[in-house]
């Protein structure tokens, strides 16, 4: 019985992920990151992409795009049809957003510091960033469909793979960041796509 | 009476109600939500969720607040301090009745 009522108290939580929506702007997110690096590593010296003010700013005004989308799809796909929920204190997403840039921003640094003094090759890094995704990726998703392993095995070995190609060097970690992006993006539009075919659309103007 | 049966008396009455204990439980995690999520996620129909809902608001355990989204009619609904207050002495309740 406990664990039952443990289940009901969890499951608003479960419910942050049922669309694929969050999925969808990780992912719309990291190709947008990808683009920038590419950008940088493409742009001649001297260009503005070279100074840290007007890259900071653009991931910012882009991160804020990809939110408000986020959250124009929740309102008009997912609230009508399945409901809305507003979560409270540390449950709230946008604190797992805050913790999960907590927690990417040292790693963005260690795999950082991997790639410039790994002497062998840059799979290093990118083996140790696709295991922290692949982390946030189990904790989002639960795992709860068997499609999510294959997803997870993909969004590890993908960048490795990436990694070992003779991709040209100047494209940095493009190439694996954008990877991973689309790994999520995919994810999410599988994930959306199910809720839709699951869900039926809302009786407009039914009374509650 | 033995302890065990004090315990199991002592219970709230109006959570330990099956699906009010399922409306609760669901509200507990989360600041509030709408009637839509709680009828799906609850498998009951409207007149009893309403009816369930009613019962609760009567005990001060629930807040509703009846607003729009767009030009669609929404139900939001929060547990009190009182509502929290009272699942959280319902669940210690519970364990200590069948941990004794």
């Amino acid at each position: 019985m406990f664990d039952q009522l443990d289940d009901y108290v969890r499951r608003p939580m479960h419910y942050e992920n049922i669309d694929g929506i969050g999925q969808l702007g990780i992912g719309i997110l990291w190709m947008g990151i990808a683009a920038l690096e590419a950008l940088e590593t493409t742009v001649p010296e001297g260009s503005i992409w070279h100074r840290r003010g007007p890259v900071v700013i653009c991931l910012l005004a882009f991160g804020a795009i990809v939110l408000f989308g986020m959250w124009t799809l929740k309102s008009r796909i997912t609230f009508p049809r399945t409901g809305y929920v507003k979560y409270r204190g540390l449950s709230k997403p946008w604190v797992g957003a805050a913790i999960a840039a907590v927690i990417a921003v040292p790693m963005t640094m260690f795999t950082s510091f991997l790639s410039r003094h790994s002497s062998s090759s840059a799979s290093l890094p990118v083996a140790v960033g696709s295991a922290g995704f692949a982390l946030v990726y189990a904790f989002a998703t639960r795992m709860e469909a068997a499609w999510n392993w294959v997803v997870l095995v993909v969004m590890v070995a993908g960048p490795v793979a990436i990694s070992k190609l003779p991709i040209d060097r100047q494209w940095g970690q493009g190439p694996s960041l954008g990877f991973l992006g689309l790994t999520f993006l995919v994810s999410g539009a599988i994930t959306l796509y199910l809720y839709l075919h699951r869900t039926r659309p809302p009786d407009e103007g039914a009374p509650e | 009476m033995n302890d065990q049966a004090k315990s199991i008396s002592a219970l709230d009455r109006v959570i330990h109600e099956p699906a009010r204990l399922m409306i609760v439980s669901l509200l507990s995690g989360i600041d509030q939500a709408d009637f839509l999520y709680l009828l799906r996620e609850t498998g009951l129909n409207k007149g009893t969720l309403s009816s369930h809902l009613a019962r609760l608001e009567e005990a001060g355990y629930l807040e509703i607040t009846k607003t729009y989204r767009g030009k669609i009619p929404q139900t939001l609904l929060q547990l009190t301090a009182s509502g929290r207050n009272a699942f959280t002495q319902y669940r210690k309740t519970l364990k200590d009745a069948f941990t004794e």
